[in-house]
């Protein structure tokens, strides 16, 4: 197989160390997990490198083995000791959301321009702190969702859920929840 | 009828899988007639574009000199290089 500058392993901390520094960071929230993960990755990707079919960038080979690295690393983290309870579920709020049959009890007002927010260095920061504030679990269980990475199957294996049907619960809470601190933290303020 | 309860959770678990065709218009039907869902549904819809949109924010970050340094050094030791 022809090897050019880029697939010389050599280069490969040079090349793509921070794009799979960045596609960590976001997944696991911690600098120095995310710099573990990036070693872990390329370590793996030189013993590999024979097994690589060039069917595929380099980039997305070692990308494709960062996706195995969080989902391990995921599951070494076992949330067992962490199940949910009606507290981090948001039974409250959903409570005083709802009347008893399921009606509305509150008024949503239109958040004002949110697209603007984004271009905002202040609302990424508003977000973050929202989503450290949701229990750890449904923090990451949206972010490896949403970003698409993990299949709803290996999410319940990592989350010990029995059925895909709590995922979907949890995620739905996880939503309420970050939508509720967004609108007092951020959108009433504007 | 579906609630606006129950309406919001299908919605968001119409974001994460696919949902019968039949639940999709209970929702467009209910959207028409309540303000309040339709609020929340592109709210969540924002936040999932948010997040979606969390990457491309980051593209200025970058791996510190230090962690560089140590894992060159860490493939260095594995002798491998």
């Amino acid at each position: 197989m022809p090897h050019t500058t880029q697939d010389n392993p050599e280069s490969w901390l040079d090349n793509y160390g921070d794009m799979l520094y960045r596609f960590a960071l976001v997944r696991v929230r911690s600098e120095a997990t995310a710099e573990d993960l990036v070693q872990d990755t390329l370590l793996a990707g030189i013993q590999a490198f024979d097994k690589f079919s060039g069917q595929s960038s380099v980039r997305t080979w070692l990308t494709g083995i960062l996706k195995h690295k969080i989902i391990d690393h995921f599951r070494k983290n076992r949330y067992d000791s962490q199940s949910l309870n009606d507290s981090d579920l948001g039974e409250d709020l959903l409570n005083s959301q709802f009347d008893q049959q399921g009606k509305w009890q509150i008024d949503l007002v239109e958040w004002a321009t949110p697209d603007c927010s984004l271009n905002e260095q202040q609302f990424w920061h508003v977000f973050q702190q929202c989503l450290d504030r949701l229990p750890k679990k449904m923090a990451d269980l949206l972010l490896l969702r949403t970003l698409g990475d993990v299949s709803s199957e290996d999410c319940c294996q990592v989350l010990g859920y029995e059925t895909t049907n709590q995922l979907w619960v949890t995620l739905s809470r996880t939503r309420m929840k970050l939508r509720q601190c967004l609108d007092v933290k951020w959108f009433e303020t504007k | 009828m579906l609630k606006c309860k129950q309406i919001t959770e299908l919605a968001s678990n119409s974001l994460d899988t696919s949902i019968p065709w039949l639940k999709r218009l209970q929702i467009k039907l209910h959207l028409m007639m309540c303000e309040t869902c339709y609020q929340y549904i592109k709210q969540i819809k924002f936040i999932q574009n948010t997040i979606s949109g969390i990457e491309k924010h980051q593209e200025n970050i970058f791996l510190s000199v230090e962690a560089k340094k140590r894992i060159q050094a860490k493939l260095n030791q594995a002798k491998i290089l």
